[in-house]
């Protein structure tokens, strides 16, 4: 009796699973629109590039600092980062926009403060709002508790203590 | 009511509405009252009317001054036939005794049944003919004597009845002139207690006499068969000689022989008395047969059976046996040497190689086989096996075990006589424990099936006494098997309690007393109670016998009620008192607390209604338990969820503060984005504008 061994055409590769297929797809995709946009970028306005190198500096260190999911730092230190940096750029857009303004601009200490500044303001919010959060969480839940509670009394006063003895419950619903 | 028996009375002494009301005991000096007309005299005895320990005493009639009657007057420790007594009812049949009247008596310290007679002028038969040569002729005899007693006898029959109680001394002519012949009381004593050896049928006779059993008409046409060998010869043909031998005599030729052989018995009365005195009882002349002979036609006269004699005796102890009969007899009077020779396998050979019988032979080998292996465990199995064999030898006699000797359908009335007599039941109770009825049913002759009844009650029996709970046992086969027997529960036992209703009063009474006990309720009023009601009480005895306190206080209640629903008994407000005062553990079976004060609330005014049965309805209500069930335990859950969530939230568990936290961020970010968005806008706009 001959043994079924698998033909040779039958043996393939292992394969990745789809989901993981779609994801490393979608990834050189951005990385390859990135790329475009910053030949674009460079090529037709190396004055604004400048700035926004320099200028949004602490979010790039923030993106490389922050390895969670949601990436939640480098976009809120990017957000207000931006929000620092973007007076500047429509100033030096307006004002032509030639790369000697934009090494004036990226030199001038003050400058500098008030975009670093409000990258350092963003980090303070990431920081400060999941304190926040947290307290307010734990307050809804001492009032819940509460509220929990005194509904306990009212079935005690209704039912009894043994609803406090009562061995392990049967599911109502349970045959 | 003269002469008009209380119809509603199921045991005789259930009239009396006064029963809760114990009097104080009275003077035996001095009269006696029944239902408030009759007075006993107990200085006046009639030792002629006695039966046997029921005895007899003069009575005035309050209402008729003038009328002559008697008193029976049962005694304490034997039970009287309640039952013959309501079949009777208000009926006033030619042959009996006219009964006027019947309840319970104070008699010194009891309360004590009696029963009023009409007082006969003639005196009882036996006190004139049947002695000192005295005969009665063969002529008068059939008029004067048959007639009116197979009369009498039709009509017992014809209600489910028999008399047991025919002798020369308890036949009674009414008038003077001794022209009316009648049965005397039937009643006062259990069948056959107060009979003579001689007029017994021999099986019966060698029962003892409070076992000989309530028996048929039958037994009834022996005893006449008897008187009328008596009033015929004018003495006793056995006079003086041994009852032993008398007995052994009757079981070897007969009782036929025995009486009439050698005997100057008129030729024509030969041929009726072989009909009433042979020793089968399906041979033996029935009343119809008597009334064709009264009517002059022609009937068949038994033949003497000596076929399965055998050829060669079996000697056991001094006496060599011919008789299967006086084997089975013998053998049940030295256990041990019995068992030996069974156990040997000398009887099964005999059997076999003797007598003939592979059969028997094979069957006794059988109850060999099965006593070897009991043996191994049981004690008594010695006196299980012998009583065996004795029933397989003579089925038709009594079941013989450890002294006791008792017909199947005196069971009952041995059981009562033990309890009340010596306060002791045990060897009924073995008997019973060991099913020897049982076995004495499986192996009667088809041909001759004890009656229906009967066959019902032996394995009920063995049913009742298996269980160990209260309303079973030896208290509820007691009961079962005699309505004439009061309860003996310690509360009522004085007050003579026979039925539902007098239970009730009783313990009302009780109530009222200063010395409550702790429960209404013990095994010989759950057992009288189970017995004495038509409708199914296992739930409320299983109740009755449940470690809860609460159960057995619902239990309690739940069995009065059904007493009270039974007998539709009047309002009981002192024993609803004592109940509710018991029930809050019941109460405290309901968890919502609302039902709770209003179950209080409810109880506390039935229980002034004295209605138990409403009560009971209230804290027995399957659809509020069910409620309150449901409820509790959805408010159960509910409490647990509660509990479950108040330890999420109190727990401050890292993974959901890591979750808040990350929900936080997710917040900053998008706060961020917003406002960079709007500040862009603003920006541009500043700048544009």
């Amino acid at each position: 009796m001959m043994t079924d061994w698998p033909s040779r055409a039958r043996v393939r590769p292992p394969q990745p699973p789809p989901g993981r297929v779609h994801f490393q797809r979608r990834r050189f995709g951005r990385t390859l629109l990135a790329a475009l946009v910053l030949v674009l970028v460079t090529a037709f306005t190396p004055a604004t590039l400048v700035v926004l190198l320099v200028g949004m500096l602490p979010t790039v260190v923030a993106a490389i600092a922050d390895r969670s999911p949601g990436r939640h730092a480098a976009v809120t230190v990017g957000s207000i980062n931006f929000i620092g940096v973007f007076p500047f750029l429509v100033g030096l857009w307006l004002s032509g926009n030639a790369v000697h303004d934009a090494s004036a601009l990226v030199t001038s200490v003050i400058n500098l403060v008030l975009m670093y500044g409000a990258a350092a303001l963003g980090w303070m919010i990431y920081l400060a709002m999941p304190l926040v959060v947290v307290a307010i969480w734990r307050l809804h839940g001492r009032s819940e508790v509460a509220g929990l509670r005194v509904r306990q009394k009212a079935m005690i006063d209704e039912w009894g203590e043994e609803l406090e003895r009562h061995p392990p419950r049967r599911s109502l619903t349970a045959k | 009511m003269a002469g008009e028996p209380d119809p509603s009375v199921a045991a005789a002494a259930a009239v009396d509405p006064s029963v809760a009301e114990v009097p104080p005991a009275v003077d035996l000096t001095r009269p006696a009252l029944l239902n408030q007309r009759f007075e006993i005299d107990p200085s006046a005895p009639l030792p002629t009317f006695a039966n046997g320990p029921a005895q007899a005493f003069a009575v005035t009639d309050r209402h008729q001054p003038g009328r002559r009657l008697f008193a029976l007057v049962c005694s304490p420790e034997r039970p009287f036939r309640a039952h013959v007594l309501e079949l009777l009812g208000n009926a006033a049949p030619p042959g009996l005794m006219p009964v006027v009247d019947h309840g319970l008596v104070q008699w010194g310290h009891d309360r004590r049944p009696a029963i009023i007679y009409v007082r006969p002028h003639g005196g009882a038969i036996g006190a004139v003919y049947g002695r000192d040569g005295r005969t009665i002729s063969e002529n008068d005899i059939v008029r004067r004597v048959v007639t009116p007693v197979v009369r009498a006898l039709q009509f017992l029959d014809s209600v489910g009845a028999s008399h047991r109680n025919i002798r020369l001394g308890n036949l009674y002519f009414m008038d003077e002139g001794r022209t009316e012949l009648v049965l005397g009381d039937c009643v006062a004593v259990p069948a056959g207690l107060a009979q003579p050896l001689l007029f017994e049928p021999v099986e019966r006779a060698i029962a003892d006499p409070a076992g000989r059993g309530e028996g048929t008409s039958a037994d009834d046409v022996f005893a006449l068969g008897v008187v009328l060998v008596l009033l015929l010869l004018g003495y006793d043909p056995v006079a003086g000689e041994d009852d032993d031998a008398i007995i052994t005599a009757r079981l070897e030729r007969g009782s036929y022989s025995v009486l009439c052989e050698r005997q100057r018995v008129p030729l024509a009365m030969l041929e009726p008395l072989r009909g009433m005195l042979c020793d089968d009882p399906q041979a033996r002349w029935s009343l119809d047969d008597l009334q064709a002979w009264i009517s002059g036609g022609r009937t068949s006269v038994p033949r003497r059976n000596l076929a399965n004699r055998p050829g060669v005796p079996l000697a056991f102890g001094r006496k060599e046996h011919f008789s299967l009969r006086t084997l089975a007899r013998a053998f049940t009077r030295d256990v041990t040497r019995a068992d030996g020779m069974i156990r040997a396998g000398h009887l099964e050979q005999w059997l076999r190689q003797r007598a003939h019988d592979d059969d028997l032979a094979n069957r006794v080998a059988d109850q060999v086989t099965a006593g070897a292996k009991a043996a191994r465990w049981s004690a008594g199995s010695e006196q299980n096996l012998v009583s065996r064999i004795a029933i397989l030898l003579d089925p038709r006699a009594p079941i013989r075990f450890q002294g006791l000797s008792v017909m199947a359908d005196g069971l009952g009335a041995m059981l009562a006589f033990r309890w009340l007599g010596e306060g002791d039941a045990q060897t009924p109770g073995e008997l019973l424990r060991t099913d020897l009825p049982g076995f004495w049913l499986q192996v009667q002759p088809k041909e001759s099936m004890p009656p229906v009844a009967l066959q019902r009650q032996i394995p009920r029996l063995a049913f009742l006494i298996g269980k160990h709970a209260a309303g079973y046992g030896l208290e509820r086969c007691l009961y079962e098997t005699n309505p004439g027997v009061s309860c003996q529960s310690p509360l009522v036992r004085e007050l003579h309690v026979l039925t539902l209703k007098d239970l009730l009063l009783a313990l009302e009474h009780a109530a009222k007393g200063s010395g409550e006990a702790d429960l209404p309720m013990d095994r010989h009023i759950a057992a009288f109670i189970a017995a004495r009601s038509d409708e199914g009480s296992e739930a409320l005895l299983a109740a009755v016998s449940d470690p809860s306190r609460s159960k057995v206080v619902v239990g309690t209640l739940g069995l009065l009620a059904q007493a009270q629903r039974a007998c539709d008994g009047p309002p009981l407000p002192a024993l609803s008192a004592w109940l509710a005062r018991l029930l809050p553990p019941a109460i405290e079976d309901f968890h919502h607390r609302k039902t709770r004060r209003e179950l209080e609330k409810r109880i506390r005014s039935v229980a002034r209604d004295g209605r138990l049965t409403e009560l009971f309805d209230i804290i027995n209500d399957p659809d509020r338990r069910s409620a309150d069930m449901t409820g509790f335990m959805t408010a159960s859950a509910a409490f647990d969820a509660a509990a479950s969530r108040i330890r999420t939230l109190e727990s401050d568990d890292p993974a959901q503060v890591a979750r808040v936290r990350e929900a936080g961020q997710s917040a900053a970010a998008t706060a961020s984005i917003l406002a960079s968005a709007i500040a862009a806008c603003v920006i541009l706009m500043s700048y544009l504008l």
